[in-house]
């Protein structure tokens, strides 16, 4: 209603509200499920995620040929024992090109520089594609969690170094951070410690990407710890003699979880963004393995002949990017609408 | 006033050396890299390791390679690059305008993109426009910059090159006192694709922000002056509305100008900043990395500053002290 | 008898509504009342009882597309909600001035007080810059604010409460309005300061001839204040009346309940400060009858189901109560 302001009534406590029934989470979820555009974009994800997920279940099957074998002799013998040839003459009449979109099952999108099924690598690459995105978002709210945290509770000097170099790293921009790690160590690899991650890894992008957006969470997640710690009921807590473990486990997590969890579809629509811009750059997955930035990548040297190896995997990734960003937003509004996430990869 | 901008070139010059070290750990200290086999390559031979060991200095303590190369750097101004000797400063010095190009023309369109549509969006809302210019602020969001950019060279240079974009000269930069012209039309298509992104998102944000302005008090007060429509949205909505968004122009813009945009121009084949970055990453050029880096974290430090005290002069109530 | 004064501002039958997913709600609800010239109107109800939705309505400035306000406001021989939103503007700030509860984050924060002012003197007036600057220096000085012309140059984040609202007050004043609508001027503000920023309004008012609308929840700040009062409940004027003559005696039995619920001196103190009970009612759900019958504690069955109209029970003392205008509601009773 539009009354500005409602005066605090002079003789009566407040009013009921209307939709009191069942809690925040509760009401929250219903607003969701009432949102057909929300419906609508969690309908798109699941079938994207469900063909990109399944498919070392089907799709070497239903293409008749092993997505990740180059046949560089110009030709390939499908499962079915048919022997297709996969050069044509260019149009110009100048060399060859790869073998164009057939419209039947095998090559359905035509084959890409190496002879391979590229229908069939788009959906590998999807697979790659989405799973980093989601480990990464996993790597960076764990990890902002858990700095966020430290940096809100021990507070003083930790704070003051932790604060400090998520400040450096914040106005470094990510894209760049991402870019020089990913560089340096994409041949080689890291090593921490004990732990190997080699340099062919999907371990190796989702480690990048997943500790330079840290502070993206670490941020936020240090201010809700700081304003819950200045809340009586922590205090109270403290002052009946519960433990560190406790209060955090008891009294901080709670009302700070919901802030990262909240964030989470849009961290991994970012991550998955910035993973696919890495391995445009060539430094993000290591072929033979695919994601739909090597698959852009490989299809831009053929842009002009065949446009549809490009346009594919580009099309899903802004598909997959945008239904994220929508349930993104509407699980925020619904539940948390206060969280913010500064971030991008342009 | 003097004080502030002190404290904040104190700030500014921590913020640097903090990235120079940054840089430099990353460079050596990643675990598991070794940067004199990455500079060597793949069939590299020990022996031919170790003399790149010695000749580039890898094998001195850190500290002392370090300080030497911020010497030449900024004393001596003679630093070369690892892998052919050329002077490192002039060829940063080149990429600067080319990033100022690309950056400058495509900011102008995204801001104007995303005042118009938030704007109008925002002044609509509800009605049939507002969704229709926020879902395509959305795709726009959601497109990855590099394929937009890919589709765009397809369609001018390839498919249609011989009909509708005969006049578009082939992909590259020439600098704009050599040929404006030229200088304009190779830059038009990679400002659009730079700019389509980052304006969904600020329509998105300003439109937000607008609304929520829209409700506040001070706009009802405007209101009841008896203010035109025009006037209470110019002078009072969209001006407490700027204010957030100015600093998001300034992150933004700060990180582009220092090689962000790097995607755009490895697209479009334009030799900026961010193209140096990558590819004296990819080659391990230590020297070039430095320098190019610094230059970055510069422009990110000099906009942010340009823009908390635009920040300043547009909200009375932070006044610089 | 005196003859009355010639009435500057009418409503007759003002209604507002709100479409939402459950239907039309009416949140004003057939509204009618005239201000005169030089009187202070009191206007007392709880929040949601539609006072201020109605003065925002009167003026045009209920911008929810959902809203649908019908019936009439006459000013100046004019319907103002029949007239086009241009001209409408022309009366806004000019002849007709508002201001509003919260001070704090009524005035826009990145402009200068003076300019601020300066603003509404030039949109309705063909004066300079200059010249209004001026003007708005007098008007800081008029309310009270010490060393004007230094002042004018402030942003309001370096005014406290009270002085925000004399701001309010000065730009409100600066077109010299026939009306000034003045909505919890003084609520959010201490209570030190609440004093002598009535007594601004009613010196400046009193000065000037403008007829103000002081809209509150708290009948006791009209009591020094305000020539008539009216109540409203649930969107309805349930009584009106000279402020004397309502103090000494309300005739409705809301009224009777507002009035027992303020502390006062002057009567030994009760146990427990009496107040109605139960909640004011949600206007999606108001039944058929009276509003206030399901709180009342007169109520009879006939109160659920006939609504009441506004009768007059005595000179210029009106109410809308069945069980009092029961028998003959035709009769006027003498007091």
């Amino acid at each position: 209603m539009t009354e500005p302001r409602p005066a605090q009534p002079a003789l009566v406590g407040p009013r009921a509200e209307p939709e009191s029934s069942g809690g925040p989470w509760r009401r929250g979820l219903r607003a969701l499920l009432g949102n057909s555009r929300v419906m609508v974009s969690a309908a798109v994800l699941a079938v994207i995620v469900v063909l990109c997920l399944l498919a070392p279940l089907y799709a070497s099957h239903v293409s008749g040929t092993d997505p990740f074998v180059a046949n560089p002799v110009g030709t390939t013998v499908l499962d079915d024992g048919t022997v297709l040839p996969l050069l044509q003459p260019a149009p110009q009449g100048v060399g060859v090109l790869p073998l164009g979109p057939t419209g039947e099952a095998h090559f359905l999108l035509g084959a890409d520089g190496d002879g391979r099924d590229v229908a069939a690598r788009i959906l590998y690459g999807g697979r790659n594609t989405l799973v980093i995105g989601v480990l990464a978002g996993l790597v960076a709210c764990a990890g902002g969690l858990v700095v966020g945290l430290i940096a809100g509770y021990v507070g003083g000097a930790v704070d003051g170094v932790l604060s400090r170099i998520l400040d450096v790293v914040w106005a470094f921009p990510v894209l760049m951070l991402a870019i020089s790690i990913s560089a340096i160590s994409f041949a080689s690899g890291i090593s921490l410690g004990f732990v190997r991650v080699s340099s062919g890894s999907l371990a190796l992008p989702v480690l990048i990407i997943g500790v330079v957006y840290v502070p993206y969470v670490a941020r936020p997640v240090r201010g809700a710890v700081l304003s819950v710690r200045a809340a009586d009921y922590v205090g109270a807590a403290t002052s009946y003699g519960a433990g560190h473990g406790r209060i955090i486990r008891r009294e901080i997590l709670p009302n700070v979880l919901s802030r990262v969890i909240v964030l989470f579809p849009l961290m991994v629509a970012t991550a998955m963004l910035l993973e696919s811009g890495l391995s445009f750059l060539g430094i993000g997955v290591h072929p033979p393995a695919a994601s739909w930035g090597t698959i852009i990548e490989d299809g831009t040297q053929l842009l002009r002949n065949r446009p549809l190896m490009a346009i594919v995997p580009g099309a899903l990734l802004a598909i997959t990017v945008c239904v994220l960003n929508i349930l993104g937003d509407a699980i925020r509004d619904a539940f948390d609408p206060k969280a913010e996430l500064r971030m991008r990869a342009r | 006033m003097i004080g502030y901008v002190v404290r904040r070139v104190f700030s500014a010059a921590g913020v640097l050396i903090a990235v120079s070290v940054l840089v430099f750990l990353i460079f050596f200290k990643t675990p598991g890299v070794d940067p004199a086999r990455q500079i060597a390559g793949k069939q590299a031979t020990p022996q031919v390791i170790a003399q790149i060991r010695t000749d580039f200095g890898l094998d001195k303590p850190l500290p002392e390679q370090y300080f030497a190369m911020m010497k030449r750097l900024v004393v001596d101004r003679d630093l070369v690059s690892y892998t052919d000797r050329g002077p490192v400063l002039s060829r940063v010095a080149k990429t600067i305008p080319v990033t100022l190009s690309l950056v400058g023309g495509a900011a102008v369109i995204w801001l104007l993109l995303a005042l118009g549509a938030g704007t109008l969006a925002a002044v609509f809302r509800g009605r049939a426009v507002d969704p229709l210019l926020m879902g395509l602020g959305l795709v726009g969001m959601s497109l990855p910059v590099y394929w937009l950019g890919g589709v765009v060279n397809m369609l001018t240079q390839g498919s249609w090159h011989n009909s509708l974009f005969s006049w578009l000269p082939e992909l590259g930069y020439t600098p704009i006192n050599v040929n404006p012209l030229k200088w304009f039309e190779q830059l038009l298509f990679p400002w659009i694709t730079l700019a389509i992104g980052t304006a969904g998102l600020y329509a998105r944000v300003l439109r937000a922000d607008l609304i929520e302005v829209d409700r506040s008090d001070f706009v009802l007060t405007a209101r009841a002056k008896g203010l035109s429509e025009s006037r209470v949205l110019l002078r009072h909505v969209l001006r407490n509305s700027l204010i957030p968004f100015v600093s998001l122009f300034g992150l933004d813009l700060g990180a582009m100008l220092g090689g962000a945009a790097v995607l755009t121009e490895q697209v479009f084949g334009l030799p900026g900043v961010g193209n140096l970055t990558f590819h004296s990453l990819s080659r391990f050029d230590l020297p070039v990395l430095m320098a190019v880096t610094l230059y970055g974290a510069f422009t990110v430090v000099l906009v942010n500053l340009l823009v908390d005290l635009g920040y300043a002069a547009l909200d009375p109530r932070i006044r610089v002290r | 008898m005196t003859t009355l004064p010639e009435k500057v501002l009418s409503a007759e039958g003002l209604t507002v509504e709100f479409r939402t997913r459950g239907g039309l709600v009416r949140v004003v609800d057939d509204v009618s009342f005239e201000l005169r010239a030089g009187e202070t109107l009191g206007v007392v109800g709880e929040s949601g009882s539609g006072k201020s939705v109605s003065m925002l309505a009167l003026l045009g400035l209920i911008r929810d597309g959902n809203a649908v306000v019908s019936g009439r406001v006459l000013f100046d021989g004019q319907d103002l909600l029949a007239l086009p939103a241009k001209s409408m503007r022309d009366y806004r700030g000019d002849k007709i001035a508002m201001i509003f509860q919260d001070p704090m984050t009524s005035l826009n924060p990145v402009y200068r007080v003076g300019w601020q002012i300066a603003e509404q003197i030039r949109q309705h007036r063909r004066i300079g810059m200059r010249a209004a600057r001026r003007r708005a220096v007098e008007l800081l000085e008029m309310v009270g604010i010490p060393s004007p012309g230094a002042r004018a140059r402030d942003y309001p984040h370096q005014f406290s409460g009270g002085m925000r609202q004399r701001v309010m007050i000065a730009m409100a004043l600066s077109c010299e309005p026939d009306v000034l609508i003045a909505d919890e001027p003084t609520t959010a503000l201490d209570v030190s300061v609440q004093a002598q920023i009535l007594r601004i309004i009613r010196d400046l008012s009193a000065r000037t001839g403008t007829s103000v609308i002081l809209i509150t929840h708290d009948l006791g700040v009209l009591a020094g204040i305000a020539s008539r009062v009216q109540v409203m409940y649930a969107g309805r004027i349930v009584e009106q009346a000279p402020t004397a003559q309502l103090f000494a005696r309300p005739q409705h039995p809301y009224t009777v309940g507002l009035l027992g619920s303020i502390p006062r001196l002057d009567v030994p103190r009760p146990a427990r400060l009496p107040s109605i009970e139960g909640l004011p009612p949600l206007a999606s759900d108001l039944g058929p009858g009276c509003a206030f019958a399901p709180r009342c504690p007169d109520a009879e069955a006939v109160c659920l189901e006939q609504r009441p109209v506004l009768l007059p029970s005595a000179q210029e003392h009106f109410d809308a109560c069945l069980l009092r205008h029961a028998s003959t509601p035709d009769e006027k009773r003498t007091a």
